[in-house]
């Protein structure tokens, strides 16, 4: 305590105006608690703000003779707080503690507080400073608990990440189970298919062969009881490829195979196969369909299905009258209409009829059985190609089966067979050719042509084209005048001898039709993946070429 | 003419015994093999005209059989006896060089007929290279 330094406060008093009393005015105008004591605990300050903080005057803290006992209630933190206070006064240079005391009104209070040794009025003093800490100590308190608060709430939010972690490698795991589950699924019906159609077909020919006679004569009733059974096993078999049908559709393991199919052609066609059985029934058949080629983006055998099962819906349900079929080019899509006059569909019934297995309005005996499985696959077929069907009818007044195709632009057929071609020579690891036929000055000539002989022209080259591949490709005709071909599994070289294939064909026909002096053609082509890494790339550096 | 000598390389006991009553029925002189490894034995003993050839086959597939058959005879009429789709036959087909299907589950009076058909249009009947 000797070697402290003590200040001399005596000696500011020399400030010029500045009275001894006058302190005491300073110390009350601060807010730091602040106190002089002797060394026997006597106070000579004891400021307004010490006393805000303790609740006691100077009087009442000089009163009791040991002002400690009134602000450390308990003796032990009593004894405990002025061994510290005093082991601070030992050490040299300046030093705080934290001390927690009651004030008056029996409040807990946290304070900060720094001694060092004055020299006041000629005597060795005690001068103290206290700090009231409570908010601020509060305060931290507060920001740590939330501090703690968000550590613990990071804590779960980083285990909670862990989880999910751990959910996503069980889902992807779960993912891999069930793409072997799916796997084995559709390996499942292949195989099943298989293992039915076998017997099927060696019973069914057991039967063909005696009917055929080929084990001996037969009579009449025998053929009869055979032909029954015969024809219940080709049930029997169309049961078990239509339930192969929809259990692919429903997997999501049909891929269509989109060409460019004229429909008014196609359904023209079809109606060829079913005239024996019209005729049979004495039933007509009305064909509805604009004298022209009407293209859509479409599956030719998936829809040859969808026509077939529509087509002998009504047949089998039409005894009298007529069936009739229209096909309607709209704006944006395709509609087309199958309607009879047969039987009809109860109202109850109609949201069924696109169910599996569910048969309504079947006569007894009469005609071919049907397996309740087609117009659930003719859904699937529509919605597959991205279209919608719907039925219609009224029992008794015939039915009507309405659905629509959507209309794909050329240049969104284009770009699908193009990444289509590439995606499959990715797969394969095989090379893809695009051959870019330009008609220069295309929309100057479209001037000089009508809209007519134009198209007849494009569609006279296009055929060309076609049939002077001798491998699988793809033509798509475009808006612009270009004739795009794109030829899977060809290289370079391939690339270049069947342009220049298609040139001496394409130049034969337009000399041959003497309009070599108006279209001139420019070729080019490029292969994927050696020239091009995209199908942007691909169209661009075969225009060029 | 001289019966023409069939071979049916088939697992299915069955169908044989069917389609052996069948080709017999449209003058065939029919033999047969229950798997692949009989069928090339008798591939080289008997020389047949025609083999029909089930593709699905324990041990020794019809795949495998075919390329066998080609290794050493590039001209032999192979038809392979089949359950698939059209359009996975015609995969097959370009794949294996034979020179027609028989789609077991259709009706195989039909079939045979084809067969006829093809064997007498073209006797000299050559497989594309």
């Amino acid at each position: 305590m000797k070697k402290q330094k003590t200040k001399d406060l005596d000696g500011q008093q020399k400030l010029p105006g500045l009275l001894v009393r006058d302190w005491q005015k300073v110390f009350d105008a601060m807010d730091i608690g602040i106190t002089a004591s002797d060394k026997n605990g006597h106070f000579e300050i004891f400021n307004s703000k010490m006393q805000a903080i303790t609740g006691y005057t100077l009087e009442q803290a000089n009163a009791c003779g040991d002002f400690s006992r009134l602000i450390y209630p308990d003796p032990l933190e009593r004894q405990e707080a002025l061994e510290r206070l005093n082991e601070i006064m030992q050490k040299p240079g300046y030093h705080e503690i934290e001390t927690q005391i009651q004030a008056k009104d029996g409040t807990k209070k946290i304070l900060s507080v720094s001694t060092s040794l004055i020299n006041y009025k000629g005597r060795v003093m005690f001068l103290s400073i206290y700090q009231d800490v409570t908010q601020r100590r509060k305060d931290e308190q507060t920001l740590k608990q939330v501090k703690d608060e968000l550590e613990i709430q990071a804590w779960g939010l980083q285990k909670a990440n862990a989880g999910i972690k751990d959910l996503y490698k069980e889902l992807e795991k779960k993912t891999r189970e069930v793409e072997k589950l799916d796997q084995v699924k559709s390996d499942f019906i292949s195989t099943v298919s298989h293992e039915l159609r076998t017997p099927l077909a060696i019973t069914k020919e057991g039967i063909s062969l005696v009917l055929d006679k080929v084990a001996g004569e037969t009579n009449e009733k025998q053929e009869k009881i055979l032909s029954t059974a015969r024809s219940n096993i080709d049930r029997l078999a169309r049961i078990i490829d239509e339930l192969l049908d929809v259990s692919k559709i429903e997997a999501g393991k049909v891929e269509l195979k989109r060409r460019l199919v004229d429909i008014a052609g196609l359904i023209r066609q079809l109606t060829f196969s079913f005239e024996p059985s019209l005729k049979e029934k004495n039933l007509e058949l009305k064909v509805n369909i604009p004298e022209k080629q009407i293209d859509a983006f479409v599956d030719p055998d998936k829809l040859t299905q969808v026509f077939t099962n529509l087509i002998g819906n009504a047949l089998k349900f039409t005894d009298k009258g007529y069936i009739e079929i229209s096909l309607q080019e709209k704006e944006k899509e395709i509609a087309c209409i199958v309607a009879d006059t047969g039987l009809g569909i109860a109202k109850e019934d109609l949201p069924k009829v696109f169910n599996k297995f569910e048969q309504f309005g079947r006569l007894p005996g009469g005609g071919e059985k049907g397996t309740g499985l087609g117009l659930a696959i003719t859904k699937g077929i529509i919605e597959l190609h991205g279209g919608k069907i719907w039925a219609e009818s009224k029992l008794g007044a015939g039915a009507k089966f309405s659905f629509i195709l959507p209309k794909y632009t050329t240049e969104e057929i284009f770009k699908e067979y193009l990444n289509n071609g590439m995606r499959e020579a990715m797969e394969e690891k095989a090379r893809m050719a695009l051959i870019v036929i330009s008609i220069l000055e295309f929309n100057k000539l479209k001037q000089e042509f009508s809209d007519e002989k134009m198209g007849a022209i494009l569609r006279s080259m296009q055929g060309i084209i076609k049939d002077t591949l001798r491998r699988k490709g793809d033509v798509v005709l475009k808006e612009s005048g270009e004739m795009v071909v794109i030829l899977a599994g060809c290289d370079k070289e391939a690339a270049s001898s069947v342009e220049n294939r298609l040139k001496e064909a394409l130049d034969k026909y337009l000399t041959n039709e003497k309009l070599s002096g108006e279209i001139k053609l420019r070729f080019g082509s490029a292969v994927y993946p050696d020239e091009a890494k995209n199908d942007q790339e691909l169209i661009e550096k075969a225009k060029k070429a | 003419m001289d019966k023409k000598k069939i071979l049916v390389i088939d697992d299915e006991p069955d169908f044989l015994e069917m389609i052996k009553l069948r080709l017999e029925a449209n003058n065939y002189e029919v033999l047969t093999a229950l798997n692949g490894k009989e069928g090339l034995e008798k591939v080289q003993q008997e020389k047949p005209d025609v083999v029909l050839l089930d593709i699905l086959m324990p041990e020794l597939d019809g795949l495998s059989v075919l390329r066998r058959i080609r290794s050493y005879n590039k001209n032999l009429p192979v038809f392979i006896i089949t359950a698939f789709s059209n359009e996975e036959r015609f995969k097959l087909a370009n794949k294996l060089h034979a020179s027609g299907f028989i789609v077991k589950t259709s009706d195989l009076k039909q079939e045979v007929d084809n067969i006829n058909s093809i064997l007498n249009i073209a006797p000299q009947y050559k497989v594309k290279k």
